[in-house]
């Protein structure tokens, strides 16, 4: 396929007249394949998308986690355009708000209450102080290279920034528990809170599971150290069980952070949290002119119904595990050092000894020319709306695409 | 080594002349290298004895093309002082010529490169940038040139900059679409995440390392005067 590309780099070259760098942030071209990635997406259904030059993609992004079920479920754009018809935002919250947090409560374990915001990192953020105001301690330890948001305590950008800005924070190597214990000692009754993602799933790396005494030992760790445990679920949150990220990896944290694929594509994050934070939370300041958004809580409380009744994460899992083993056969029989990391419903592929990400670019552009979506950078998601017809042409599109690496590289 | 804050403007923009003149010597093969000695009091020698400035005059010297010297070593070591005086304005007369040329793209590409190693080595939080980059190289291109010019991490993190083959295996790659767009980057008229969009430069490799040295340039670029 001939990827036709006039009226993406027309729209670029306008927008860098008007938005600085035409694209920004995790979306921007040049933090994928800027030449083989469309720069602008016309529309998009189930598992597919179509570009402003008419291209057709199979997906393997779903916005970066922000979908799960399908680009444009027709169940929850039904439930959010009710909404919708009376209205989002207002004076007050609407009554959505409180059966969403209902909803929440309800199934996931741990949680007695929940708040609402915007993103992933309204509420990182929030939860963070929310730690320290019950503690009363400075310092919050995360794990290298993982992130958990755009404010200054944690982007992965090298601007803007004072020293002061991180001077409370510290790190640990992930999977590393010795540092990890070394930092409580170090930082004995100092520390508020720990936040970590369920597992370590950086960006240009692969994913790293924990292992298999990570969560007791930091759970026991926290408990015994007062220490605040939050998980940043806002990138698996839905994709490894129904109920949140904890009960794949078999912990309970303090407080839970759930943004992308909770409302589908509708911008909303969720931070729920044990009984004893109660109080913290009421201390810390929340709020945002157009968070208490009713149509994005509607497609969240739709979202969460369909996930539980149709047990999409199973699902994603189990998509994820038949293609992840149709790539890495493609690979075992052209010869080519490719696993998949990760969960199967959230991939990252990688290529042994590509440490420079040659290999693994190149790969990406190949599967790009047949309209596989594929990023070279960051961990794939499966959506539920692929279908096993779905998988099987991608399989074997990404088999050609192997072939044709094979001959780059002999060549 | 330790470079003061207060000297990392002036000492990053007599490293640039430093590899400014090894390239012109080097496609030339005539000239005088621009060797760089840091002395205190404020002043740097260039090409040995006989051309110093304070850092000052330095700066000048770079932004407006006319730094005064210091005197007695200029008038006791005439000889060396004239060549090093010959040298600068060569320098000038290429980067600031119209014309885009080879030439005066390679040099603007060594020089910068070169500043931003000397950030890359001495500003403290360009150094924290790079702490964990493990040894490597950031090869620089220009397609259909001969043009390659390149930044080396050892396993120290000491970073240097060097032309022609590398010589290892890149791990990054960044080729400029042609000579215009290399001579805008040079002049500062390049946007970094436009660019790559639009196809007119193609990265490739560890792109969190091109990311961090593109940062440390643009600083560069922002701080350290010059004539472009």
């Amino acid at each position: 396929m001939t990827i036709k590309r006039e009226i993406s780099d027309r729209l670029f070259t306008r927008a860098l007249d008007v938005i600085p760098g035409g694209i920004y942030g995790h979306v921007a071209p040049v933090a994928g394949l800027p030449r083989c990635f469309p720069h602008y997406t016309q529309s998009a259904s189930g598992a597919r998308f179509e570009d402003v030059d008419g291209n057709e993609w199979i997906d393997f992004m779903c916005g970066f986690g922000a979908i799960l079920h399908g680009y444009s479920n027709p169940e929850i754009e039904d439930f959010a355009e009710e909404q919708r018809s009376k209205g989002s935002v207002f004076n007050q919250p609407s009554p959505i708000m409180v059966e969403l947090a209902e909803s929440l409560t309800e199934k996931i374990d741990f949680a007695d209450w929940a708040v609402f915001a915007k993103n992933g990192s309204d509420l990182t953020t929030w939860a963070i102080r929310v730690a320290r105001e019950h503690t009363g301690r400075p310092f919050v330890i995360k794990a290298k290279g993982a992130y958990h948001g755009v404010d200054a305590w944690c982007d992965p950008g090298f601007g803007g920034r004072v020293e002061e800005d991180r001077s409370n924070i510290i790190e640990f190597a992930w999977n590393d528990l010795d540092e990890f214990q070394s930092l409580l000692k170090t930082h004995a009754n100092q520390i508020s809170s720990l936040i970590l993602t369920p597992y370590h799933h950086a960006a240009f790396a692969p994913s790293v599971l924990p292992s298999d005494n990570f969560w007791a030992v930091v759970s026991k760790e926290c408990e015994k150290n007062g220490i605040i445990l939050i998980l940043d679920d806002v990138r698996a949150g839905g994709r490894l069980n129904d109920s949140g990220s904890h009960q794949y990896f078999g912990f309970t944290p303090d407080l839970s952070i759930y943004s992308k694929a909770l409302g589908n594509g509708f911008a909303i994050s969720a931070c729920v949290g044990k009984e004893f934070l109660k109080n913290a939370s009421k201390e810390v300041f929340l709020t945002g002119s157009c968070w208490n958004d009713a149509v994005a809580m509607a497609a969240a409380y739709k979202s969460l119904e369909i996930s539980q009744r149709d047990r999409v994460a199973e699902s994603v899992h189990q998509k994820g595990d038949y293609f992840s083993q149709g790539i890495v056969s493609n690979a075992i029989e052209l010869g080519l050092p490719f696993t998949m990391t990760g969960p199967p419903s959230m991939p990252y592929p990688w290529f042994e000894g590509d440490q420079n990400l040659f290999r693994i670019q190149k790969f990406c552009e190949l599967s790009a020319s047949k309209g596989l979506y594929f990023h070279p950078h960051h961990n794939w998601f499966i959506s539920n709306a692929l279908d096993y017809n779905d998988l099987d042409q991608a399989i074997d599109l990404t088999h050609q695409a192997m072939i044709e690496l094979r001959e780059f590289e002999e060549n | 080594m330790s470079i003061t804050n207060e000297r990392m403007i002036p000492y990053a923009a007599a490293l640039s002349l430093e590899a400014a003149s090894v390239g012109i010597v080097s496609q030339q093969n005539s000239g005088s290298i621009l060797k760089v000695q840091i002395l205190e009091n404020h002043s740097i020698q260039l090409g040995g004895k006989g051309l110093c400035f304070n850092d000052r005059e330095l700066i000048n010297a770079v932004s407006t093309g006319f730094g005064l010297p210091h005197f007695s070593p200029l008038f006791f070591n005439f000889n060396n002082a004239f060549k090093s005086i010959l040298m600068l304005l060569k320098i000038k007369s290429l980067l600031t010529n119209k014309e885009t040329s080879v030439e005066k793209v390679f040099i603007g590409l060594i020089a910068g490169l070169a500043g931003t190693a000397a950030f890359a080595n001495h500003d403290l939080q360009c150094m924290k940038l790079l702490e964990n980059e493990e040894a490597g190289i950031a090869l620089f291109k220009v397609a259909n040139s001969d043009i390659s010019v390149w930044l080396s991490f050892s396993d120290s993190n000491e970073c240097k900059v060097g032309s022609g083959p590398p010589v290892q295996q890149p791990s990054a790659v960044f080729t400029f679409q042609n000579l215009s767009v290399a001579s805008n980057a040079i002049s500062g008229w390049f946007d970094h995440l436009g660019g790559p969009a639009l196809g007119q430069v193609e990265i490739s490799g560890n792109l969190p390392l091109l990311d961090k040295i593109g940062y440390i340039s643009r600083k560069v670029q922002k701080l350290v005067p010059s004539m472009l």
